[in-house]
């Protein structure tokens, strides 16, 4: 097991400065900030200082140097728009953005876990329809419109929960149904699959014959070995949440990491880019990784393997 | 007058039951979540007022400032010397009244006996020293020092609460501008606050005061009990960043903020007809405009009467009402109603399309090359793309083959705004906000030769704007830019389009106007019905 962990964080590494590589040329071909930091009264002398106090009129190579060595100090350098710490700015986003995520997933799996395993135990009739409606419209409505229908009944319509803002736990609702939906759809089905043939097995059929009760059977024979595609499947869908909930961030103006992340691209904010990227990437890969031990757990062969 | 959990007394019965829903929900679920969300401090006793804007501002330091969404917080905190009244017109503010010599070079300046900064402190002709010093100070690195600051020769204190302002050249400007350019700040607060003053604490004199900054949260303010004069209906001010568009005009269905800035016209049309939702709308200094590449674009585009004959080729009427839903003042000259010299009478370059096309074969003009537009993607102007569409469809009507290019804000502004003007781009959809009703700002960055701005050169033009601000006195100068605004009708260096209105939500039991010529919201005059 300590073998397997430490050839995972090996590579976690091996990613991670690949990644500081790839993020920085990928930032820089966005084109030049200064014309969008600087306000069109500013002298060629103020373009060409903002560019030496930022180091951008060195060559690539240099940059990229001083940025790898100061981002193992944690100095992501300071971001052109907000003249601040990228790296705190970063670490401000990634609060409301984690907990966004954290309850999202919470309302997916408390949606779509039981969906899927009521579908997979009543094959055919009307609750597995349901639930395959429910699904199709979950993938197939857009989180924009859904949030947006969202305000206009439970904010506009029916004045029940805040129709935008970050602060108290009714500003949780809206967005985290919104992205739980969604997610949720997926889900239900992956659960519905594996629960299915996890069902049809050999052990369980064995199980049924030794009479060991239906409850115990499904949930904690079944599902043990369904779950390993559904923790695969929700460590990936949480690592999405993380950078890309820009839409739902946008439409309920929640300052996480994944509008804070476009915007940075849009205004050519590179110190912000690159510290959003990082920080998003070291805990994607940390879920990953955890998905990957959590595996070894419910499934032995892994470990050994 | 919300903010979250707080309500004014006056608004309860009406949204006592909307609001109370939500507070019990919220502390049903308080718990699982563990939220963190304060409530407002009442600590003025008067109500409060929230505020949804759609951008964050970049900066809390009145010498970094970037661009016109920063004012949404220093038009409330900061005051100049001068600055504009409630009708938009320039007005002593930190000032009490001033002379100046004939020569246009001395200003000497009586400041307010009862000015005071935010930490209590009473406004000096020291401050007005100092705040010189800072701004012009190549530590500092001001961006817009050019523009005034950097002009000024010395500012010399003769008593304490009047000082002597001595110019390098004449400028026009030096009043119109003393309010955007110039914020007078507290010499003993930057002194002792050390690094980074303005980030720690914006301490300026405006009549809201600085309390608390969430970057690209929420920035709250306080009525400034102390001001000289201008002393808001309000306590607390909440101004929240709500980006989207659609969940801004949600804030103020819902009754969650006060008043909203931005409402895009085709979210501005429906909402006219919501019934607790009051639309104000104000010309903005907005300018939308389709810049031609006079340089080293289509050859044709370098003649004067092929770009008048572009310009009757669209029915910028039409257009306007297409697109902008009647939120947009068309203009024919480079400015509109309220610019400084801009009340000139000319003949219209009015739609005709067969006489554009009749005019376009006269000059020569090559049809048989397509003129490349440039457009800007959605995001920073309201139906960008459209405009750009609309505007092509009436450029095909008369033969011109168009080719549009849609980029993203900092796409087109770096080919825009580019040292090296592109030969691949013949017409740029493009807009500039000015900052007050003076004209100088537009024409210096948008006309002049080698301007940041300017796809256009023309030396005998370039020598009236270099002599537009040398006049003591505006009744002198007016007359001249009269005739500066004649020539450029003539040259046709870009066609205007439009001017946006700005649209606001406004609550039904606000009062508010909001002021002419200033592109954002100035909050110490809005009222209780």
């Amino acid at each position: 097991m300590g073998r397997f962990i430490l050839t995972r964080l090996w590579q976690t590494l091996i990613t991670l400065l690949l990644l500081t590589v790839l993020i920085f040329i990928l930032a820089r071909l966005t084109g030049d900030p200064t014309p969008l930091v600087m306000p069109s009264e500013a002298t060629d002398a103020d373009r060409n200082f903002f560019r030496q106090q930022y180091g951008l009129d060195r060559p690539i190579h240099e940059q990229y140097v001083i940025f790898l060595r100061n981002a193992l100090r944690g100095d992501f350098g300071i971001s052109f728009r907000y003249r601040e710490p990228a790296f705190g700015l970063v670490i401000a986003a990634i609060g409301p953005t984690l907990q966004l995520a954290g309850v999202s997933m919470l309302v997916a799996m408390m949606l779509g876990l039981p969906l899927g395993i009521v579908a997979a135990l009543r094959p055919g009739s009307w609750i597995a329809a349901a639930v395959r409606a429910y699904a199709s419209l979950g993938q197939a409505i857009p989180t924009f419109w859904s949030g947006l229908m969202l305000i206009l009944f439970l904010s506009i319509t029916l004045p029940i929960f805040p129709s935008s803002g970050y602060g108290g736990p009714e500003n949780f609702v809206l967005p985290a149904v919104t992205l739980g939906f969604y997610a949720s759809a997926s889900i239900a089905m992956l659960t519905w699959a594996n629960m299915t043939e996890a069902l049809r097995s050999d052990f369980v059929q064995m199980e049924r014959v030794l009479g060991i009760p239906p409850r115990l059977i499904v949930l904690k024979h079944a599902l043990r070995n369904a779950s390993l595609p559904i923790v695969t499947y929700l460590g990936l869908q949480f690592g999405l949440l993380l950078g890309g909930a820009v839409v739902t961030e946008r439409v309920f103006a929640w300052p996480g990491v994944g509008q804070m992340l476009v915007d940075a691209i849009l205004n050519r904010d590179y110190p912000v880019v690159q510290a959003a990227v990082m920080m998003t990437a070291v805990l994607f890969m940390m879920i990953n990784l955890m998905v990957d031990l959590l595996y070894a757990v419910l499934d032995p062969r892994v470990s050994r393997s | 007058m919300t903010c979250p959990g707080v309500m004014h007394p006056s608004e309860r019965g009406k949204r006592g039951f909307a609001i109370g829903r939500r507070s019990v929900i919220g502390a049903g679920i308080a718990t699982a979540i563990g939220g963190t969300r304060g409530v407002l401090a009442q600590g003025t006793g008067k109500p409060s007022l929230t505020v949804a804007i759609g951008t964050d501002a970049t900066t809390m330091d009145p010498c970094r400032i970037a661009g016109g969404n920063d004012y949404f917080f220093f038009a409330n905190v900061f005051e100049g010397l001068y600055g504009p009244d409630e009708n938009g017109r320039s007005t002593p503010l930190l000032a009490e009244s001033h002379t100046v010599s004939p020569d246009g070079l001395t200003w000497d300046f009586t400041l307010r006996a009862n000015a005071r900064f935010h930490n209590g402190e009473p406004v000096t002709a020291e401050d007005v020293r100092f705040s010189w010093q800072r701004a012009i100070d190549p530590a500092t690195r001001n961006p817009r020092a050019s523009v005034l600051v950097a002009n000024i020769a010395d500012v010399e204190v003769l008593e304490l609460r009047r000082c002597r302002v001595k110019l390098k050249r004449r400028d026009a400007t030096f009043l119109d501008n003393c309010g955007e350019y110039w914020y007078i700040i507290s010499k003993k607060h930057v002194e002792s606050a050390g690094e980074n003053p303005f980030d720690r604490m914006p301490v300026g004199t405006g009549p809201f005061a600085f309390v608390e900054r969430r970057i690209r949260s929420s920035i709250k303010l306080r009525g400034f009990e102390q001001h000289w004069g201008r002393v808001p209906a309000f306590g607390d001010v909440l101004m929240k960043i709500v980006p989207d568009d659609q969940s801004r005009v949600a804030q103020i269905q819902t009754g969650e903020s006060d008043l909203v800035i931005n409402i895009p016209p085709v979210l501005a049309a429906p909402l006219q007809r919501a019934p607790n939702v009051q639309i104000i709308r104000a010309p903005s200094f907005q300018n939308i405009y389709l810049a031609i590449n006079a340089l080293n674009g289509h050859p044709g585009l370098r003649k004067a009467e092929v770009r008048r004959a572009l310009t009757m080729a669209i029915d910028r009427q039409a257009l306007a009402r297409a697109t902008m839903l009647g939120f947009a003042q068309t203009t024919e000259l480079l400015c509109q109603t309220g610019v400084f010299g801009c009340d000139v009478t000319v003949t219209p370059h009015a739609f005709d399309a067969n006489r554009a096309r009749e005019l376009l074969t006269q000059a020569g003009f090559d049809f048989s090359r397509p003129l490349r537009i440039l457009g800007q993607g959605t995001g920073r102007v309201p139906q960008a793309r459209e405009t750009v569409q609309g505007a092509a469809a009436f450029l095909n009507r008369i033969g011109i083959r168009t080719e549009i290019n849609m980029l993203d804000y900092g796409a087109w502004l770096s080919i825009y705004g580019g040292r090296e003007k592109d030969p691949n781009v013949d017409l740029i959809f493009a807009n500039f906000t000015d900052y007050n009703a003076d004209p100088s700002g537009r024409l210096l960055r948008q006309i002049r030769s080698g301007s940041a701005y300017s796809w256009y050169s023309n030396p005998e033009v370039d020598a009236m704007l270099d002599r537009m601000n040398d006049f003591a006195s505006a009744d002198e100068r007016r007359p001249f830019v009269r005739q500066i605004f004649k020539r450029l009708h003539e040259e046709a260096p870009l066609i205007p389009l439009w001017t946006v209105d700005s649209i606001y939500g406004l609550g039904r039991r606000l009062q508010w106007k909001p002021t002419p010529n200033v592109s954002w919201p100035v909050l110490f005059n809005v009222r209780t019905a």
